[in-house]
């Protein structure tokens, strides 16, 4: 919505600079965008939010200004034409009234359709109009004066010289004033002649019809049209314009009649003709009303000045009341009506945004000021927050990750279409776009975005020799029937046993080390089943069970010959489990003995297995010689080894409870485990 | 062995040690490395001196105590010579023979740290600012319904206010399940499990059909407050946003409320801050603030339009209001006892103002040189 100051001045005495007029606009709630400057005029260019139609015209603009620069506003648009004695026949025949519940013709005859006057061309121009000639000149200086949207048809380009307002039929067409060619739909409104459509009701009129040169008389609609069938019409046709954003938004039921007038009128002063013909059908305030039910009639609302109160945390004094409501154009019909302090009031026709007391109480803050509202936190009563594990895991979790070297990512939660393979599609949750495909769909794991992380950063840090590699996110993951829950996952370029490390970590801190489990015998497929989607290409994976259950998986991902490790897991299950609180456990205070073992074995030997075999044969001497733990700390190929055997290094720690273990005494049990290691897994001790 | 032969080995070791000690040259390179080894032969505990003392036992008891003095006599009396050689070498040592520097200057070692994502960050300072002020945290799906995203916040369909709740719907649902376009519905799901009164942050990620630009992404962060209760005004709605716009913009912000409208609340108020760029001041330069001008029309000697608040010396950055009556009239509140406000701001509009960050894409493209900025 636009407005110059030049015009603004017609319709009310504001001398305010417009830069604190603009200021004060804004404060009040009539959001000014922006300003321009031509020559010495300054257009306002405002944002209008969507409950206030009354604002899309001079009137509204103006009442707003005259309220709340307290100056004398003149909002009626000047005289009235007397209507035609004789009765017309009627040409107007409306057959849905349930959406187009009021209509109003006007015919003119022998009108001069030529250049508009300056002042009109002027002004249209500074609000962003190309002028095209007086006819139409006028009908969008009356819908910006107004708000009322008009229309202007050659009327002797209506076949049978009548108006018939109608549901498209199928397969109709019509080629609209901007030259396109628009398909029609059975829910469309269309202004029709007797034979074809002449106008998208209330968006646009028809290009057959429209008013040129040569036009010698016209038929003036003014009309109220059914929002919601104006904006889904609007819509499925990708063409809106000053009509149907107004009749959106709800015009004027009040004004219809008048902004006809008003048109009228100029056409006969600036373009001269004769008015022969009018009618006007009215289903929405007339008796009988519409079939809709949707009957115009006065609202009233009350208004418990105690209630603005309790609302705003202020007093508004009562005759400041009485100047904003009348302002507003609100009627006060009874005052201080019972003991409650009630204004009875009647809401003008042009404001349908207000219904209900609180509506009113808005307006009265909105003109007295929001700055006058004071800054009041509250006295509430005091009590203790609620415990809020999801936040608190989450909290922990990323502390910890980010502690031993990982940056938190972000990924995007959509993936485009052209990204998906066919098989992963099942197990996605699709988007439909406006046309009802499904063009993207949101993910089903985080895995998948996180390696995109790594492409993006491995390319661009490709000449640094020391590369680091290694994010993390924890967010949403989707799967179909309405399937989320929270992941994390973490990505490695340090590879799997670096990414494990910083999962046992985790599991350590969340209380949860002994209830996990990696499983090697539960593979990547009852990882898939029962917990977390891998992207494919993932190699050595191995499961991840908590409490026996599956809740994800690690593995490891080949990209650019870098050997990638990658994680994900069910965190909503971390977040039940996990256990952040901590118990004292007392602790030995002498001194451990601690031997480091590197023994040469088959490449088919796990780890797992040399930790079992180690314990059983330190079992027997445990009473003695407590071990305490066992230490992996290193693994070896090469040519020092045999081929097919790999070199593992791991420390025995021992810890008596009350006496000093001396050196020497562990000697026997070292030697015992390393005869049940040669024994039972062929190792050799390596010297 | 007799004593006196001890004796004779004693005074030969003495004399020994004292001209090896002689031999050692104060200045020259080998001079510290040659007395490190000398004071390991005689000196040490596996030194040549201390070997002696084993001898104590081989002698005559009653002689026992003199040889412990004589070997104690010889210890000291080495020792002492020792001791003068090194100080000698310490202080004839010139510039050249410092052998170790130690460089302070040297960067101390790299601890190998992650960072927190900017979003992320500005998220939980958001959410620890409220929590500190007594709001708990509410979670809520974001696969949502159309009822709890729409009609429970009094958003009616096909009217021109829900243009800016543009949404995402889940394919093959018959729109019956779509991506939630703000945090809002928690509100209502809230609401409907608990009784007044409440006081509750929603923070989380909402979805809105948006061409990724600078300033807009399709995925977003959102945190929602609500604050129901008996006597809960507008004054205070003013109140506590104002001091959580000081706590996370700095203690100098000032806040305007200006009217607006959304569908759930009434009556409702956008917040400006002031623009923590140009502190309010609308330009850049020194000069006036010309924000009524545009670029091309400016007057001589005006200063640059800040770029952030376009020079408007404010910055929208959330939107708030006292809760409509149709929405506690949905969950079924009573309208005339409880009062209640509610606002929402972008998470990331609130990082890129506090970073400086200038295009929303970054935050989504995870590259480590913006990560590693944080």
């Amino acid at each position: 919505m636009k407005i110059s100051y030049a015009i603004l001045k017609e319709y009310c005495a504001v001398a305010l600079e417009p830069k604190k007029l603009a200021d004060l606009l804004t404060r009040h709630g009539v959001k000014v965008e922006s300003m321009e400057s031509q020559g010495d005029q300054t257009v306002f260019e405002f944002e209008i939010t969507a409950n206030r139609p009354d604002c899309l015209s001079f009137i509204g603009i103006a009442r707003e200004v005259a309220l709340m620069t307290r100056v004398k506003a003149n909002l009626n648009p000047k005289s009235r034409i007397p209507n035609p004695k004789a009765k017309s026949t009627p040409f107007i025949h409306i057959k849905s009234t349930d959406l187009c519940p009021m209509y109003i013709g006007r015919i003119i005859r022998n009108v001069k359709v030529g250049l508009s006057p300056d002042w009109l061309r002027n002004h249209l121009e500074s609000l962003g109009f190309r002028s095209i000639n007086n006819i139409v000149d006028i009908t969008n200086w009356v819908l910006m004066e107004t708000g009322q949207p008009l229309h202007a048809f050659d009327y002797d380009k209506l076949i049978g010289n009548q108006i018939i307002v109608r549901t498209a039929v199928k397969d109709e067409k019509i080629t609209a004033i901007d030259g396109k060619a628009y398909q029609l739909t059975p829910d469309m409104l269309v202004i029709a002649d007797a034979q074809k459509p002449v106008a998208l009701a209330g968006i646009m009129g028809g290009k057959e019809t429209e008013v040129t040169e040569s036009t010698k008389n016209i038929l003036l609609e003014s009309a109220y049209f059914n929002p919601v069938c104006i904006r889904r019409t609007s819509r499925r046709l990708a063409l809106s314009s000053d009509s149907s954003y107004r009749f959106e938004r709800l015009v004027d039921p009040k004004g219809v009649e008048t902004a006809s007038q008003r048109a009228a009128e100029l056409i006969l002063e600036l373009a001269k003709g004769d008015l022969i013909g009018y009618q006007a059908l009215d289903y929405l305030s007339a008796k009988g009303g519409s079939a809709s039910g949707g009957k115009y009639k006065d609202r009233k609302v009350s208004l418990r000045t105690e209630r603005i109160n309790r609302i705003l945390g202020i007093t508004i004094p009562l005759p400041e009341i009485k100047r904003i409501l009348t302002g507003l154009g609100i009627k006060i019909l009874s005052a201080q009506r019972s003991t409650l302090n009630a204004l009875r009031l009647q809401v003008p026709s042009f404001r349908p945004d207000l219904n209900i007391e609180v509506d009113i109480i808005e307006e009265l803050a909105r003109i007295y000021g929001y700055d006058k509202i004071p800054v009041r936190p509250p006295c509430i009563e005091l009590k203790v927050s609620q415990s809020d594990k999801i936040y608190d895991v989450i909290r922990t979790t990323r502390k910890h990750l980010v502690e031993s070297g990982y940056n938190e990512a972000m990924t995007n939660s959509f993936w485009d279409k052209g990204l998906v393979s066919p098989s992963e599609v099942d197990h996605l949750v699709g988007l439909s776009a406006p046309d009802g495909t499904t063009d993207r769909y949101i993910r089903s794991n985080l895995a998948k975005g996180l390696l995109d992380v790594f492409n993006l950063n491995e390319n661009y840090l490709h000449s640094e020799a020391k590369k680091t590699i290694r994010i993390f996110e924890i967010s949403k993951t989707y799967q179909p029937a309405q399937k989320e829950r929270y992941s994390l996952g973490i990505m490695d370029n340090a590879g799997f046993y670096s990414a494990k490390g910083a999962l046992e970590g985790l599991f350590n801190v969340l209380g949860l080390k002994d209830r996990i489990l990696f499983s090697v015998q539960n593979s990547a497929e009852t990882a898939t089943a029962n917990s977390v989607v891998t992207p494919a290409g993932i190699q050595n994976i191995v499961g991840i069970n908590l409490d026996n259950t599956p809740i994800g998986y690690i593995g490891n991902i080949m990209l650019d010959e870098t050997t990638i490790g990658i994680t994900e897991l069910d965190f909503e299950a971390l977040i039940n489990a996990a256990e952040l609180s901590r118990q004292y456990q007392p602790f030995i205070r002498l001194p451990a003995v601690t031997r480091d073992i590197a023994v040469v074995i088959p490449e088919s030997v796990t780890w797992h297995q040399i930790e079992t075999v180690s314990r059983q044969a330190l079992a027997p001497s445990a009473q003695d010689i407590p071990i305490e733990k066992i230490e992996f700390f290193d693994i070896y190929r090469g040519k020092q080894v045999k081929e097919g055997h790999k070199s593992i290094a791991f420390s025995l720690t021992f810890r008596h409870p009350t006496l000093t273990l001396a050196s020497g005494t562990v000697d026997g049990v070292v030697k015992n485990v390393i005869d049940a290691l040669t024994k039972d897994l062929k190792a050799t001790l390596r010297t | 062995m007799s004593l006196q032969e001890i004796e004779s080995e004693l005074s030969q070791l003495k004399s020994g040690a004292l001209d090896k000690l002689a031999e050692i040259k104060a200045g020259t390179k080998e001079a510290l490395e040659s007395l490190r080894q000398f004071e390991h032969k005689y000196l040490s505990r596996s030194g040549l001196i201390r070997q002696f003392t084993q001898k104590i036992s081989g002698v005559e008891p009653h002689e026992k105590p003199k040889l412990g003095q004589l070997i104690n006599q010889l210890k000291e009396s080495v020792t002492e010579s020792f001791n003068r050689k090194m100080e000698e070498l310490k202080t004839a040592v010139g510039p050249k023979e410092i052998a170790v520097l130690f460089d302070a200057t040297i960067p101390g070692e790299k601890k190998h740290r992650g960072r927190y994502h900017p979003l992320y960050r500005t998220f939980f300072q958001i959410i620890d600012t409220f929590k500190r002020l007594g709001f708990d945290c509410a979670y809520g799906p974001e696969i949502e319904t159309p009822y709890y995203n729409f009609e429970a916040l009094n958003v009616p369909a096909d009217h021109p206010s829900c243009d800016s709740f543009d949404t995402f719907y889940v394919a093959e649902s018959s729109r019956n399940l779509l991506l939630r376009s703000h945090t809002s519905p928690v509100q209502v799901r809230t609401m409907e499990k608990i009784k007044p009164p409440v006081r509750i942050i929603v923070p989380g990620k909402v979805f809105r059909p948006d061409t990724p630009a600078p300033s807009r992404f399709p995925m977003f962060h959102q945190v929602e407050g609500l604050m129901v209760d008996t006597d809960i005004t507008f004054a205070n709605l003013k109140g506590v946003l104002d001091i959580f716009c000081k706590e996370i913009f700095g203690k100098d912000t000032q806040t305007r409320f200006r009217p607006s409208f959304f569908p759930f609340t009434e009556p409702s108020a956008e917040v400006d801050i002031s623009c923590i760029f140009c502190h309010g001041k609308g330009t850049t330069d020194s000069g006036e603030n010309c924000y009524a001008d545009r670029e091309q029309s400016r007057p001589a000697g005006c200063g640059t339009n800040c770029p952030v608040c376009r020079g408007e010396g404010w910055i929208e950055i959330l939107g708030c209001g006292m809760v409509h009556p149709n929405v506690f009239k949905r969950v079924k509140y009573d309208t005339e006892k409880y009062t209640g406000f509610a606002f929402g701001m972008g998470v990331e509009r609130v990082a890129m103002l506090k970073y400086g960050i200038n295009d929303i894409r970054l935050f989504t493209e995870n590259h480590l040189s913006f990560l590693t900025q944080f």
